[in-house]
């Protein structure tokens, strides 16, 4: 009994992921503040394996398609890694939120 | 013998590929005017990055006196203490490296009108050495009676001059 409580335990442990912040930036806020666009991207590592960082490439095109004909301001960046199976895989997450004006 | 052969062979294998690691992001205001054309532009500096820790670590491994593990520990702690701050990536030698990257965004874009600026700090890491990376990807914008007309096209030049003889 105690044995499968402990196998349990592991498993539950080794499925949950820890959050690290890697870094956050933000731009110049602007006064109009209704309407909300973001884009995100993401990658998963394994074995701490990564030979490109381009999935971050498209996150400028993605902001821009969402607010097509407008401007985005006051962009917040998360760079944000999750930690799976005792950091055995890893997922890289950038996401950018920001106000969509147009004119 | 075969499995320590096999794993000897993906380990020599996997030294000269690079790992890739990210360590800043920001993604800056987009401005998608109607009114101008977005010319794509990107640009990359990079300077060789020195993991004394690692090489330290490195030669102890292949070391076998007591005494000679003690001498490059003894060296690696001191290097480190010259190395102590916060810091991304692994030290280089030239710490101004990045610093041109303002002229050459310039250069990209004479008109200084750049929008969807996405600033990239990144490492390519090798055994002891590393390629320490700065990464700009952006837009330039340019007016689009300007790209139009392209850079040989004078008559934008004769219709000003018409229009101050009209005034």
């Amino acid at each position: 009994m105690f044995k499968r409580f402990i196998q349990l335990g592991l498993i539950i442990l080794s499925t949950a992921s820890c959050v690290h912040v890697q870094s956050v930036s933000l731009t110049q806020i602007p006064e109009k503040r209704t309407n909300k666009v973001s884009a995100s991207t993401e990658k998963w590592i394994f074995f701490a394996l990564n030979f490109d960082n381009d999935y971050v490439d498209k996150l400028g095109e993605e902001m821009k398609d969402k607010c097509a004909g407008g401007r985005v301001q006051g962009i917040l960046t998360k760079d944000e890694m999750y930690n799976y199976f005792l950091g055995l895989v890893l997922k890289r997450k950038v996401t950018a939120t920001g106000y969509c004006n147009k004119a | 013998m075969r499995a320590i052969k096999s794993a000897l062979f993906i380990f020599c294998s996997l030294i000269p590929a690079s790992c890739a690691v990210l360590h800043h992001v920001q993604v800056g205001d987009v401005n998608d005017d109607e009114k101008f054309t977005l010319k794509p532009f990107e640009i990359k500096v990079s300077e060789d990055g020195v993991d004394f820790e690692e090489a330290g670590k490195i030669a102890k491994a292949f070391t076998g006196s007591k005494a000679a593990k003690k001498d490059i520990d003894g060296v690696t702690d001191i290097i480190q203490l010259f190395q102590q701050g916060p810091r991304t990536g692994v030290p280089v030698f030239s710490e101004t490296y990045a610093q041109n990257i303002i002229h050459d965004l310039y250069k990209e874009c004479p008109t200084g009108q750049i929008t969807g600026l996405v600033s990239i700090r990144e490492m390519r890491k090798y055994p002891v050495i590393s390629g320490e990376i700065v990464k700009i990807k952006g837009y330039c914008m340019i007016a689009k009676d300007t790209a139009d007309a392209g850079p040989g096209d004078k008559s934008r030049g004769k219709k000003k001059k018409q229009k101050k003889e009209t005034i």
